[in-house]
């Protein structure tokens, strides 16, 4: 019993994670229609930007590489969008060109990130050790921290998605780009900053999971397989549904893991996949049509 | 992703007769053949085996690329799993040729059959799934094959090590081992060239290739001008997968080697700059790219640690600069920008 | 109040409009009536900013607009109402007529302006938390129309507005156009038909394949 708990407790502070790789990729395919396949790739630029200050050349404390981390990020993300995406823009076969370009983008960033940290694994320490024991159930302290982190991103960007004008004027372009421009939102600004927010998310989530998966130049692409997993299983574009998807298939993974094996939670994930989208071509809640 | 609807339909029919020319079939083969013949006369001439083998390689990439073109390029159906048709494919013929005993063309000839089989169970999820869903879901059986190959072992397909020493390809009563690379250069020089005869000319040159491109442009229109979606996209996978299967199957002789590294960064990235060089759906640009970037990628080889990189700028690079490849640039009827 | 001089605009190839010249005045309530596909939206897109003229110029209360953005546009109280509406589906009516006011100079007339649109609508104030996809034809239009009041116009471009409603809808639809114009909101109306809008306009245009010509004065005799 308190086995099951504890896999279900390991599967939610997981899916936290996996929810603030997912909304990312989710949050700029709603904007924009663009499939990121970089997003994978920045997931480890955010842990070799944490490692590089906290471990590798600085040694200032993991707060402060955050508060650095964060403007990089969006600056990178800003900078994508601006000199790779945006030039795509304006051809009619923008849709496959942005998937080429972002496949290479990942590639450079990757072989980017061997050349100069080189190929073996970092890690961050983590900022608090120890475990919290709670009756007969015991977790680290650190996956707790982690939730709770996670959670609040999350919490933060569908606040600012449902509550604020700016947020309102993000999903207004989600929904009707045409519609958008006519009262007044510079969608190329809304793009530039969904794509800069979804690195952001994405590099925040990678120093999150240093002290537990490592860094490495091709690290990303485990977590982002699992995060478009997750957003094609919430449905392209829904925030929403890649918060619920992403909790669902971590606690799958921590169950496959226990029983099954740690080689079998793709396949899993996969055969999840194939059938709710042989029920629901859209997945769970991707409702809005491209 | 705004109101396209002009450039569209507007794209559609000069895209459409682009290819159809059929007044100018019998020239356009003649020339096809022409180039063909030089190369194999190249190939006579040619002593040098480092040179051979780069030829090889190309010829071989052409049937991987000119299949993914059919699908990608004409059909428009966002296949991203092409180098899975490949390795199933070199995996498929290397274990019939070393464990059942086959004769190794019987067993490019089986996996290519067994490939479009594959095409088929790839294709039937994506039959319900539109444009994005359809990269998310095919990439990600690239992704995951390499894990299910090392879980393979214990059925004989090697793990990370791979399969070693697959038997050689006999023909005419000689055996061609890797090192004959004269022969081997002619081989694949005729199966390259009658594969790619076959997808540019005899499939998308025939009323298979209007009604591809017809669902790549203009879907609805397709759909109701009677074109059967489902058969067509299912074809489409077939065919795709058929013949770079044998490619597989080819090259798996052809290096004696088969290991997942086929499923790596390296061929996946070498692939994408080949078509978005050539530019995709533009016969001959896709092998054109091929050309450029096998041998573009042999002359890189002095610098190797930044070979990768170097690839992922130029892919990066022809998109922005080249939206629409080589071909695009300089054989198309100008840009269509939308909006 | 507006300028239009002598543009020229192109889709790819195709000339859409031919030396189109157009003017409006303040208060006025002018209308352009052609048939499908002679350039009437496309005419109506370019003046606020979202499709560009290759030549001609465009004035707004006297100064140059061409090439300008249409949120920059906006700002100035130049608003479009699309024929397609383009409401944002997974958005309640509010949160739509909010977005009208999303440019900070309308903005600051948001609160006087949503009272005016729910005095106009009082249906919209009682489906304020609906989502739009689940409205009728009907009240999908009073929501487009009261975004673009919502932007705080000076000068109202209103594409089609009857489009896919019934007579008797689109007659109320415009009427309450009319009204708006005679509270003094400047109006640039497109339609396919003048039929319903006899009595209510100031002025006429008739375009046709993409040239543009003022029809004789309203006075009651068929156009």
């Amino acid at each position: 019993m308190s086995q099951t708990i504890e896999i279900l407790i390991g599967g939610l502070s997981q899916g936290a994670v996996y929810c603030l790789i997912a909304v990312g990729l989710s949050l700029v395919y709603g904007a924009s229609r663009i499939l990121n396949f970089a997003h994978g790739s920045l997931y480890s630029l955010g842990g070799y930007i944490a490692w590089a200050l906290v471990v590798g050349y600085f040694n200032l404390p993991l707060w402060l590489a955050v508060v650095i981390a964060i403007p990089l990020l969006f600056a990178t993300g800003v900078g994508i969008e601006r000199l790779v995406i945006r030039p795509l823009r304006s051809w009619g076969n923008w849709r496959i060109n942005t998937i080429m370009a972002t496949l290479g983008l990942a590639f450079i960033i990757e072989n980017t990130l061997q050349l100069v940290f080189g190929p073996g694994t970092k890690s961050i320490p983590a900022f608090i050790e120890g475990t919290v024991t709670l009756g007969t159930i015991t977790i680290s302290s650190y996956k707790l921290w982690m939730f709770v982190i996670s959670l609040a991103l999350v919490g933060a960007l569908e606040f600012f998605l449902a509550r604020t004008r700016y947020g309102q004027a993000v999903r207004a372009v989600s929904q009707d780009i045409q519609g958008a421009k006519q009262v007044g939102v510079d969608v190329n600004q809304v793009f530039a900053f969904t794509f800069g927010l979804s690195v952001v998310l994405a590099g925040l989530a990678g120093i999150l999971l240093a002290p537990i998966f490592l860094i490495s130049p091709v690290g990303g692409w485990g977590p982002f397989l699992k995060a478009f997993v997750i957003v094609v299983l919430g449905g392209l574009g829904s925030t929403k549904g890649a918060f619920v998807a992403a909790f669902v298939l971590a606690i799958l993974e921590g169950f496959v893991i226990f029983y099954i094996g740690p080689n079998w939670v793709m396949p899993a994930w996969l055969l999840v996949l194939i059938v709710v989208l042989a029920v629901r071509p859209k997945g769970l809640f991707g409702v809005w049509e491209s | 992703m705004s109101e396209t609807t002009n450039p569209g339909t507007a794209n559609g029919p000069t895209s459409i007769r682009s290819v159809f020319k059929g007044d100018r079939f019998g020239r356009d083969s003649g020339l096809f053949w022409a180039a063909v013949a030089l190369l194999a006369l190249a190939g006579g001439l040619i002593g040098d085996s480092y040179v051979l083998h780069i030829f090889i390689l190309v010829f071989i990439w052409c049937v991987v690329i000119a299949s993914w073109d059919l699908i990608l390029g004409y059909a428009g159906i966002f296949n991203y799993a092409q180098l899975v048709f490949f390795a199933f494919g070199a995996y498929t013929a290397a274990m019939l040729s070393i464990y059942a005993d086959t004769t190794p063309l019987l067993s490019i000839a089986i996996a290519g059959l067994s490939g479009a089989v594959v095409g088929v169970l790839v294709a039937l999820p994506t039959l319900r799934l539109k444009g994005e869903y359809i990269a998310l879901y095919t990439f990600a059986i690239h992704l995951a094959l390499p894990p299910i190959i090392q879980q393979g072992r214990s059925i004989g397909m090697g793990g990370n090590t791979g399969l070693l020493g697959i038997p050689r390809v006999e023909l005419f009563g000689t055996t061609l081992s890797t090192i004959d690379k004269q022969a081997w250069f002619w081989l694949a020089l005729a199966f390259g060239s009658v594969c790619v005869y076959a997808v540019y000319f005899l499939i998308l040159r025939r009323r298979a290739g209007l009604a591809f491109i017809a669902m790549r442009d203009v879907d609805a229109f397709a759909q109701a001008i009677g074109v059967n979606a489902v058969r067509y996209k299912l074809a489409a996978f077939m065919i795709s997968a058929f013949f770079t299967a044998i490619a597989g199957g080819l090259y798996a002789h052809y290096t004696a080697v088969v290991t997942p590294k086929i499923l790596g960064t390296e061929f996946f990235l070498m692939a994408m700059v080949m078509l978005a060089i050539g530019g995709m759906g533009r016969f001959p640009g896709a092998i054109i790219g091929v050309f450029v970037v096998v041998i573009g990628n042999e002359l890189l080889r002095a610098f190797d640690d930044y070979r990768l990189l170097l690839l992922g700028i130029a892919v990066v690079l022809v998109v922005i600069f080249l939206p629409r490849g080589i071909a695009g640039a300089f054989l198309g009827q100008g840009g269509s920008r939308s909006r | 109040m507006l300028e239009v001089e002598r543009i020229n605009v192109f889709y790819g190839d195709f000339h859409v409009l031919h030396d189109v010249s157009l003017s409006v005045a303040e208060g006025e309530m002018v209308a352009v009536i052609g048939a499908n596909g002679h350039g009437k939206s496309t005419l109506l897109k370019t003046i606020c900013g979202l499709m560009p003229a290759r030549s001609g110029a465009i004035a707004f209360r006297g100064r140059e607009i061409a090439g300008r953005s249409p949120p920059a546009l906006i700002g100035e109280g130049l608003v479009y109402v699309a024929e397609d509406r383009r409401l944002f589906p997974d958005m309640t009516v509010l949160e739509n007529l909010q977005l009208g006011a999303f440019r900070p100079e309308a903005r600051r007339h948001e609160k006087r302006n949503l009272e005016r649109v729910f005095e106009l609508y009082p249906r919209l104030a009682e489906r304020r938390g609906q989502l739009c996809r689940t409205l009728s034809g009907g009240e999908s239009q009073m929501v487009a129309l009261g975004r673009g009041l919502m932007s705080n116009p000076t000068l109202l471009a209103i594409d089609e507005p009857s489009l896919g409603l019934a007579p008797n809808l689109t007659a109320q639809m415009l009427e309450t156009i009319a009204t708006l114009n005679e509270d003094g909101l400047t109006i640039l109306i497109v339609e396919q038909s003048i039929a319903q809008l006899e009595g209510l306009i100031d002025r006429t245009f008739a375009i046709e394949e993409g040239v543009l010509r003022e029809s004789a004065p309203v006075d009651g005799s068929p156009a």
